[in-house]
């Protein structure tokens, strides 16, 4: 019995010997919360569908001729839609430094990166250049000036259409090009 | 017997006389006018109250022209009559008559002086009624100052008698044609002219009317030099013609001179010259004969024309400037003196593009002498009511010009319809069109206070009642126009600017200008190139300083997010008309401040309710900190392509970052599209 006693008096003078550590609640320094955030923001034809190929199929209803000119509108407006993804893609390859535009009025690719961003680089600037060199060719029909004078002003315009660090090719006083980053 | 005898005698005498009538009246015309003969073919009298000629030629004796000619005539007379004194009727048929020196020499001095003496005394016979049928009337050789002139007449007079009657006469001319000597077309033409006098009104040298009506004038090097000749030269040089000169004119006057439809064309050598008509109708009221041509001449006339427009040369053939209305005030004097008293042009358009320009150097070509020397240079037309100058051209020159509700279409053209048009109106003093090479326009165009809106552009502004200037060439540089425009203010979609300024240059190539505006506490100034090609591409770029955050915000996203401090910006842009084809930039706000996403509120009201305490203060706390955020420095740029693109903002602060990455899709975006990829993003 006077054992027991000894051990709660023990344990008595130990819990008195032993204090607990403070809980501290506020930060010794400011709490900083860093975020990253996207946000997707989408914008959607109008009613009238004068943007989208989506818009304009839903506003044809009636008249099978009405039907093939809304769907050729749509499809005009598909291949609108895909060049302008594409050349959304071209601005990213722009600011990645890997494509440039060429004294012809064509796109060049500068750099190659492997794998598969290099393949869509590729395809990409095959399929801008494709387009481009359509839409010249229609230009000299048309104004019947030469295919080569026409890429000559097409590169001119591009070369001044150049945003500030895309690379262009620059003709020199002797005929050839150099490649260089605009300036301004 | 005797009696008989003498009946017989005087029978005889005037068969012979009968017989000899051609003789007789040639030899009484030789003695009347010595330096004439008169030939007379098949004279006889019919009757006795019916003389016919066959053909009566009256000739120069000297040169041998026939002065008078005609294919037949006949004088009727009656007994009453010629108790009177009186003939019935002189009929003259196709008589040509040719007025020339030697006609005037008939009339020399001496005969001047029988004349003056003759001209006084009364007719001792009078003539009921003189025709004409279809007489021909040939003025030439009377000297360079004179135009050969060609007309036919006929005229029915009455009472040719003493005292001369007050009944109105006329004289009628036909197919008159004028024309210089060496020149092979006429100058002037004229359908029919009509006189009309009383006999009473010729005795005191007066015409009552001269009745004009449709013809053709051409102004050219003709008249031109006719003009000249009459100022420069003496009277012809022959003694004849001197002393007809010497001897004064009668001071015809004319009562009322009527002009109706008679078609001016002015007329201008070279290719391209310009080919003005314009028809004549005028009224002059009592006017000296003499001087008719210098009152026609010094008459004000006003010219309408309607719809001028003024092509670029081929291929492109483009319209650059248009005209609606212009109306020209000249006098006929100013005409052949290749001056233009005013030219009020109303609702023009001048399209300031290539074509233009290509325009101005093509008339500055042509205008450049063969040797490649542009003739004598211009005077620089002086705009304002500054006093007139001399203008020492040898070309043509408006001594004023006045335009109202002028539109400057800036970077366009009728056909591609596009470019933002800009009223004006102006008043310029002396331009010299002759030598477009030597022109300098520098013109201060009035730009009136008025409102524009240009809802494909989503653009609005209104000018300043100012000035622009208007110069080409410029004084530095190549062949350009430059002008700059102040407005008051300027909408482009929700964005309003203050005093905004635009001043822009022109060249082949196309369009630089340079822009600026307060904007929100801030200013803005820009620049942009407007190539001249197909589909009107365009770049620009955009520099903004202290720009208001606060405002701005407001104006971007009305309550669901704002921003404090100010904006530093600079952007880029590629365009085609009026679409955006690709846009970049960055932005910086150098200052602290204050991020707040109003529309966070929004989601913290709609919290729902069942959830417990310690969630809905998790989620609160969550949005706050999204809410709410002070920072230190906030960075940031963009890239927009064909309305879908990237924009990047960096927000440092004491309570740590916040990277924000927008991405405005159009609703067409494929699932392969790269540029939105997380490979793409992270580039």
């Amino acid at each position: 019995m006077k054992q027991r006693f000894h051990w709660l008096l023990a344990f008595l003078a130990l819990l008195e010997g032993c204090s607990l550590p403070p809980v501290k609640l506020a930060t010794p320094e400011p709490m900083q919360v860093d975020i990253k955030m996207r946000v997707d923001v989408y914008q959607y034809a109008s009613a009238s569908g004068t943007s989208t190929g989506k818009g304009k199929k839903g506003s044809s209803q009636d008249g099978s001729s009405q039907d093939g000119a809304v769907q050729q509108d749509s499809l005009l407006s598909a291949a609108d839609a895909v060049r302008s993804n594409r050349r959304a893609d071209i601005q990213v390859f722009k600011n990645g430094q890997y494509v440039g535009e060429a004294h012809d009025g064509l796109l060049a690719v500068l750099k190659q990166p492997p794998g598969d961003l290099g393949d869509r680089i590729r395809k990409a600037v095959a399929a801008e250049n494709a387009d481009r060199s359509a839409e010249m060719q229609s230009i000299s029909q048309k104004e019947k000036i030469s295919l080569s004078e026409v890429q000559t002003q097409q590169g001119e315009v591009s070369r001044l259409r150049a945003f500030k660090g895309e690379w262009i090719e620059k003709p020199r006083p002797d005929g050839t090009f150099i490649w260089v980053r605009k300036e301004s | 017997m005797a009696l008989v005898g003498i009946a017989l005698l005087v029978i005889g005498a005037l068969f012979f006389v009968t017989t000899r009538l051609a003789d007789i009246a040639s030899w009484s015309f030789a003695k009347a006018v010595p330096e004439a003969t008169l030939h007379l073919e098949h004279l006889k009298l019919l009757g006795f109250h019916r003389l016919v000629a066959g053909r009566v030629v009256v000739k120069s004796k000297k040169s041998g022209e026939e002065l008078l000619s005609m294919g037949g005539g006949s004088v009727i007379l009656s007994y009453r009559g010629l108790l009177h004194l009186k003939i019935d009727e002189v009929r003259l048929v196709q008589p040509v008559l040719t007025v020339s020196p030697h006609l005037a020499a008939l009339f020399s001095a001496k005969g001047e002086a029988e004349k003056t003496k003759t001209a006084e005394i009364p007719l001792p016979i009078g003539l009921l009624r003189v025709v004409c049928e279809e007489g021909a009337l040939r003025v030439h050789d009377m000297g360079d100052q004179f135009p050969e002139l060609n007309a036919k007449f006929t005229f029915d007079l009455h009472n040719l008698t003493f005292p001369p009657s007050k009944d109105e006469q006329s004289i009628i001319f036909w197919t008159i044609s004028a024309k210089r000597a060496a020149s092979r077309r006429p100058f002037l033409e004229l359908d029919r002219m009509e006189a009309r006098f009383t006999f009473d009104q010729l005795t005191r040298s007066h015409l009552e009317r001269l009745l004009v009506q449709g013809g053709k004038l051409r102004i050219g090097k003709q008249l031109r030099a006719l003009m000249k000749d009459s100022k420069s030269q003496p009277p012809a040089a022959s003694p004849t013609t001197q002393q007809a000169a010497a001897a004064p004119l009668p001071a015809w006057t004319v009562g009322t001179m009527n002009i109706m439809r008679v078609a001016v064309a002015l007329e201008e050598e070279g290719a391209n010259a310009s080919r003005i008509h314009f028809q004549l109708t005028t009224r002059l009221k009592d006017i000296t004969l003499g001087k008719a041509a210098n009152n026609l001449g010094s008459t004000l006339q006003t010219v309408q024309i309607s719809d001028i427009a003024l092509r670029a040369p081929a291929p492109s053939g483009r319209e650059v400037i248009n005209l609606k209305t212009v109306f020209l005030r000249f006098t006929l004097e100013d005409l052949l003196r290749q001056q233009i008293e005013e030219a009020i042009v109303l609702y023009p358009t001048i399209y300031l593009s290539e074509d233009l320009l290509t325009y101005m150097d093509s008339m500055s070509a042509q205008a450049t002498t063969p040797s490649g020397q542009s003739a004598a240079p211009a005077p620089t037309p002086v705009a304002g009511p500054s006093p007139v100058q001399s203008a020492p051209t040898s070309g043509w020159t408006i001594r004023r010009l006045r335009v109202d509700f002028g539109s400057l279409v800036i970077g366009g053209s009728a056909s591609k319809n596009v470019g933002l048009p800009v009223k004006f109106e102006t008043d310029i003093r002396n331009i010299a069109l002759d030598n477009l090479a030597a022109l300098k326009i520098d013109a201060q165009l009035r730009v009136p206070a008025e409102s524009y809106e240009f809802e494909s552009y989503q653009l609005e502004f209104e000018s300043k009642s100012g000035e622009m200037r208007f110069a080409y060439p410029p004084e530095k540089g190549t062949s350009n126009v430059v002008t700059a425009l102040q407005l008051s203010y300027l909408r482009w979609r929700q964005y309003r600017f203050q005093e905004p300024w635009l001043g822009v240059t022109f060249d082949h190539q196309g369009i630089n200008g340079r822009f600026g505006a307060k904007a929100y506490k801030g200013y803005l100034v820009g620049g942009f190139t407007f190539l001249f090609r197909s589909k009107s591409p365009w770049s620009g770029w955009l520099g903004g300083q202290y720009l208001d955050l606060t405002q701005l915000t407001k104006v971007i996203s009305p309550e669901n997010f704002s921003m404090t401090g100010p904006l530093n910006l600079v952007l880029q842009v590629n365009a085609h008309g009026a679409h955006i084809d690709r846009l970049q930039g960055q932005f910086r706000v150098a200052t602290p401040g204050k991020l707040r996403v109003g529309k966070i509120d929004n989601l913290l009201k709609e919290l729902p309710k069942d959830w417990p305490a310690f969630k809905r203060s998790a989620a609160t706390i969550a949005l706050e900190t999204l809410r709410d955020f002070e920072y230190k420095k906030a960075i940031g740029d963009f890239w927009f392509v064909d309305s879908q693109g990237v924009l990047d903002l960096n927000l440092s602060g004491p309570s740590g970052g916040r990277k924000f990455k927008f991405l405005l899709h159009t609703d067409n975006n494929q699932p392969t599209d790269y540029w939105n990829s997380s490979a793409a993003l992270t580039q």
